[in-house]
């Protein structure tokens, strides 16, 4: 793969979690609900972190450089 | 409240960083570096979680709930843009052999002498406070371990008789017997890296795996028991 398509999916990344880590799509996860035991809000902001940290070794791993 | 003996007997245990130190060193002699390995490079990056942060962090969760966290976030979102803008810094400071980020902005701006000393001064003036609350975090720490809870942990004597100067002053020799003597960017401190590496992993397992599973039953088990304390309780809801 060329490298400056790794370079564009980094910058996808970084402005597609900024905006799933702010207002209003976190307000998504709002409700008081139980998910396995657990809160929702916290479940989907760590699990949302755990998703960036994966999708960001994915796309360095596959860059090509 | 833990005998002074016990908590400063423990704390020798912190000695095997050396030992991990001197084999990460010693293995990059020998060109089997040890940290060149995303895993243990990714731990190393929790050094971001210091002394502090067992304060800071843990006591804002217990006032504000899930808002501790946005302070790990940021960091994760800039280290995506990492590979395009850090390994643009690594590559100018290795070409032109800079080791601080007050030559750093002097070389951007044509050398300039004046503005690296400015940039010094401000990263001084800024870092000291910081420096001194981990220092505090460090001594207060070990008054919450060693005083009985019904004493005040900060005490009002002279500044003489406050220990946290004397942890400064150990941190300062061990500063200046490890690494800080000579500095070269060609330099690589892999040793240190996996001492940082190693102690997240006790970090990991000892107060993260051992609290949540070993102590309570489970993440379930803790929220649940959180949620049975009506001051928890109201930080569970956003």
């Amino acid at each position: 793969m060329h490298k400056t398509h790794g370079n564009q999916r980094l910058l996808a990344l970084f402005f597609a979690a900024l905006m799933a880590l702010n207002y209003p799509p976190l307000s998504l996860w709002n409700p008081h609900v139980m998910v396995f035991g657990l809160p929702l809000f916290p479940t989907a902001l760590f699990s949302l972190w755990a998703a960036l940290i994966a999708t960001m070794a994915w796309v360095l791993e596959n860059a090509g450089d | 409240m833990l005998p002074a003996t016990l908590v400063v007997g423990a704390s020798f245990a912190y000695l095997l960083l050396f030992a991990v130190a001197s084999l990460g060193d010693r293995r990059a002699l020998q060109g089997r570096s040890l940290i060149g390995n995303a895993w243990v490079y990714a731990l190393s990056m929790a050094v971001y979680c210091t002394a502090w942060t067992y304060f800071g962090s843990v006591g804002r969760a217990a006032t504000a709930g899930i808002w501790f966290l946005p302070i790990y976030l940021g960091p994760t979102l800039a280290m995506v843009l990492a590979w395009l803008v850090v390994r643009k810094m690594v590559r100018i400071s290795k070409s032109y052999r800079i080791t601080s980020i007050a030559d750093f902005i002097g070389s951007r701006y044509g050398k300039s002498p004046l503005l690296a000393g400015l940039v010094t001064l401000i990263t001084v003036v800024g870092i000291i406070p910081y420096v001194a609350l981990q220092l505090k975090a460090v001594s207060v720490g070990y008054a919450v371990m060693t005083k009985p809870l019904s004493e005040p942990i900060a005490g009002q004597g002279h500044w003489s008789g406050d220990i946290t100067l004397y942890f400064a002053l150990a941190l300062a020799a061990f500063s200046v017997v490890f690494g800080a003597r000579r500095i070269d960017s060609s330099e690589r401190h892999e040793g240190m890296v996996a001492a940082i590496a190693f102690e997240s992993l006790v970090k990991l397992l000892a107060v993260g795996l051992f609290v949540t599973y070993g102590l309570f039953d489970g993440m379930a088990d803790l929220f649940a028991r959180a949620g049975a304390v009506p001051e928890l309780a109201a930080l569970l809801v956003i």
